[in-house]
């Protein structure tokens, strides 16, 4: 499975700024951004994923099983970045991510369902722990998901919500009382003002998006890649200050001599997917 | 929240503890299709091989005398040439008064709320003004706090060696940084002496004469130049010990024979290698040089054990494992009648299994063990090494030999400007606390002075006599140098359970 530059990741979308321009544009190498998702279970967060990368949808999605992380290109200005998306692989049930997830994380994606307003909570308290654990510059974008849940309030929404959210990533199907009750005639609980004004005052990305419709999907990658600082991170990666250089090759001699070199890349073996999904 | 219990689920494995050694375990077993659910009680990955920012070490270790395996561990703030540290945590100890509330109390800083919660284990040697200064330099060490990773266990890998298979297999190469070890020491009549690893190292030594450099060369040719079977170098000597050995057969001794022993070999003694099984480690270490570099280990960045642990315990959560921190260990009972298997209660509620794989210090009723490494880590306010370097180095003394490992900003385990040096030996406390302490000064010298040095007991633990017949046990981190013993432990779980 490949993935080349989605048509939705157009530079139409990326407005110019002028600061980025030391990246020269046709032979420059991707730049490789490690971006985390958090959130509740079951807002919503592969289902993101999935939809920016394959731009595909799957209905009552099983909790998240599989995927070590997946890859999407996005075109800005003149460079190339690549987006490592890594999701929390079910570790956030019971609170138990490692701190290596965070570990040189460049930007951070973090969920809540705008049908839940417990879940903005859980997401504020991933803040906290962000500010706490992740790298001083990293870029925390709050998205409000299901916001084709928002609206609706007739028939189909039932029938959608019966069959727990249109929108669950992790369905968690069984024995989920709280979800079966609140799932009868689900709306919105978390009013966009609310969202934003907390996401202004603690100075994150604020969208709403919904998987399920892809409305706000590419924009909040979007948002995040305009707002890195690329150049620091591309001279990081020169000096090898985080990992990942040498995912899509072999070691070669400048590594060794830098003595910084991820396991995998010691007989020239590009691993599998490095260049698309390496789920 | 309903999401959040796990009552009567079953698994196939149930593992308790994430250590290296555990998390592997549940990594192998989940990519092979088990469901796995896999506990620490710790509200942190990493169990006996965990790694902690200083301040969090610092309450690890004021908690440790409240778990069974150890309870004693020495803290001194500055200067280790006294024999009486500033803080003794013991779980014997008497508990002093604690200082009188200072006014300052509601806006303290973290340095003094560490030392208020510390200051029952002062020992008696200072005095009321030494408090403050011990606080004020607990506070520029905690300025710095998250620039440490200091570990419990520390280890390294070798090159070729079964972690890093383990690891490319496994395909969390993706998840760990790794840097060369660079640099390999011995220490002995307290002098520091780079040991040549290599045959470039060899050839371009100052410290060796032409005779020397030709009994090493012809010792590394004639072990790298053998496939597994060392009948043929071995010849009449294979029943000897590894010194006799490398004496009667390469005319090694003193310094040569010493670094060959201990510093390539890493033997705990000098007869506990027979002449087979030092071969073997020589050559395990000559084949790891050159594979990426011209060092034979690699030391992640971070905090070794308990990064790699943490990267086996994602590659499991990815497989489908299900994993709790923090989490209440209640029971672990027999299932009677046809659904063999255990009933485990936890906190979340009670899940059964047909297998439980733990930690020994899980089990009800385990004990200390008899045997007992002991621990020291030695924050240096200078890298005496240099900035950018990782190195390992063995101290040989008549008293015994002690395995030490140097970790600076290279691995991101001290701030810039600072170092710090680990060192571990078999052995009680009370019996090794003296050739501890003179190893690391030895190797601080008159360059560097420690900042802050604990010393501590880590005991493994084994079950009691009344355990549950067919639990699995795994192991405390041992005291070898590298993980490969580990991984051997891991893969013969792993054997028994698919």
């Amino acid at each position: 499975m490949s993935h080349t530059e989605s048509p939705h990741n157009s530079p139409a979308r990326t407005p110019g700024s002028g600061n980025r321009s030391t990246h020269s544009p046709a032979s420059a190498k991707p730049i490789q951004i490690k971006v985390v998702l958090l959130g509740e279970a079951a807002v919503g967060k592969s289902s993101l994923v999935l939809r920016f990368v394959n731009d595909e949808f799957q209905e009552n999605k099983e909790p998240t099983i599989g995927a070590a992380f997946l890859t999407q290109k996005v075109r800005l200005d003149d460079s190339v970045l690549k987006l490592d998306i890594w999701d929390t692989a079910g570790q956030e049930r019971f609170h138990s991510l490692a701190p290596m997830y965070y570990r040189n994380a460049q930007a951070a994606v973090v969920v809540y369902d705008i049908t839940r307003a417990s879940s903005l909570d859980r997401a504020k308290s991933w803040i906290k722990e962000l500010q706490r654990q992740a790298s001083p510059n990293i870029v925390i974008a709050l998205v409000g998901n299901k916001l084709d849940l928002a609206d609706v309030t007739d028939v189909e929404t039932s029938a959608a919500a019966a069959g727990k959210s249109a929108d669950d990533s992790t369905g968690d199907a069984d024995g989920d009382a709280d979800e079966a009750s609140d799932t009868e005639g689900r709306s919105r609980q978390v009013d966009s003002a609310t969202a934003s004004a907390y996401a202004a005052e603690a100075g994150l990305l604020f969208l709403e998006t919904s998987a399920k419709t892809g409305q706000g999907v590419v924009e909040t990658f979007t948002e995040i890649a305009k707002k890195l600082d690329l150049n620091q991170i591309a001279i990081n990666s020169r000096t090898g200050a985080r990992s990942g250089q040498l995912n899509s090759g072999s070691v070669n001699v400048s590594m060794l001599g830098d003595g910084s070199f991820g396991a995998d890349g010691q007989d020239g073996s590009a691993r599998a997917g490095s260049d698309g999904c390496a789920c | 929240m309903s999401e959040n219990t796990l009552d009567n689920e079953e698994f196939d494995t149930i593992v308790l503890g994430t250590g290296l050694l555990e998390s592997i375990i549940a990594s192998e077993l989940a990519a092979a299709d088990k469901k796995v659910l896999h506990i620490d009680r710790n509200p942190y990955y990493g169990g006996r091989c965990a790694c902690f920012t200083l301040s969090a070490f610092i309450e690890w270790a004021i908690e440790y005398r409240d778990q069974r395996q150890t309870p004693l561990v020495d803290i001194f703030v500055g200067s280790i040439d006294s024999d009486s540290p500033t803080f003794s945590v013991r779980r014997t100890a008497e508990l002093k008064q604690a200082p009188a509330e200072s006014n300052s109390t509601k806006t303290s800083s973290h340095a003094s709320r560490l030392f208020d919660r510390l200051s029952s284990y002062l020992t008696d040697s200072q005095t009321l003004t030494e408090h403050s200064s011990i606080t004020e330099r607990l506070g520029k060490l905690l300025e710095n706090d998250r620039k440490y990773a200091v570990e419990l266990a520390p280890k390294v890998a070798y090159c070729r060696g079964e972690l890093i298979d383990l690891v490319i297999n496994a395909g969390i190469g993706e998840y760990i940084q790794f840097k060369g070890v660079e640099h390999n020491y011995i220490v002995r009549n307290d002098a520091v002496e780079r040991v040549p690893d290599s045959k470039g190292d060899i050839f371009a030594s100052d410290s060796l004469n032409l005779i020397e450099k030709r009994k090493l060369m012809k010792l590394m040719t004639a072990i790298t130049d053998n496939d597994e079977d060392f009948a043929q170098l071995l010849g009449d000597c294979a029943d000897m010990g590894f010194a006799q050995f490398l004496e009667t057969k390469f005319k090694l001794s003193g310094k040569l024979l010493d670094s060959v022993i201990f510093a390539v070999a890493r033997a705990g003694s000098r007869d506990e290698l027979g002449a087979r099984a030092g071969c073997e480690r020589v050559q395990k270490y000559v084949r790891s040089v050159g594979r990426y570099g011209r060092m034979a280990y690699l030391c992640a960045m971070y905090g070794g054990g308990s990064e790699i642990a943490q990267s086996f315990c994602r590659s499991c959560a990815v497989s489908g494992g299900t994993y709790i921190l923090s989490e209440d260990v209640r029971s672990i009972e027999s299932r009677d009648g046809e659904d063999r298997g255990y009933a485990v209660q936890l906190g979340h509620g009670c899940v059964f299994a047909k297998h439980v794989v733990l930690d020994p210090c899980y089990a009800p009723d385990s004990l200390p063990s008899d045997s007992a490494i002991s621990r020291a880590v030695c924050i240096l306010d200078s890298p005496v090494f240099g900035e950018d370097t990782t190195a390992i180095l063995s101290y040989v003394a008549d008293a015994g030999v002690v395995s030490m490992l140097y970790a600076t900003q290279a691995t991101l385990a001290a701030p810039s400007g600072q170092c710090i040096l680990y060192a571990w030996t078999n052995g009680q406390l009370s019996d090794t606390r003296a050739l501890l302490l003179r190893a690391l000064t030895a190797v601080s010298g008159s360059q560097a002075r420690p900042l802050f040095t604990a010393l501590f007991e880590a005991q493994d633990m084994q079950p009691g006599e009344g355990g549950l017949p067919e639990l699995i046990y795994t192991a405390a981190p041992d005291s070898s140098l590298d993980f490969d013993s580990t991984v051997a432990h891991a893969q013969r779980v792993v054997a028994r359970l698919l």
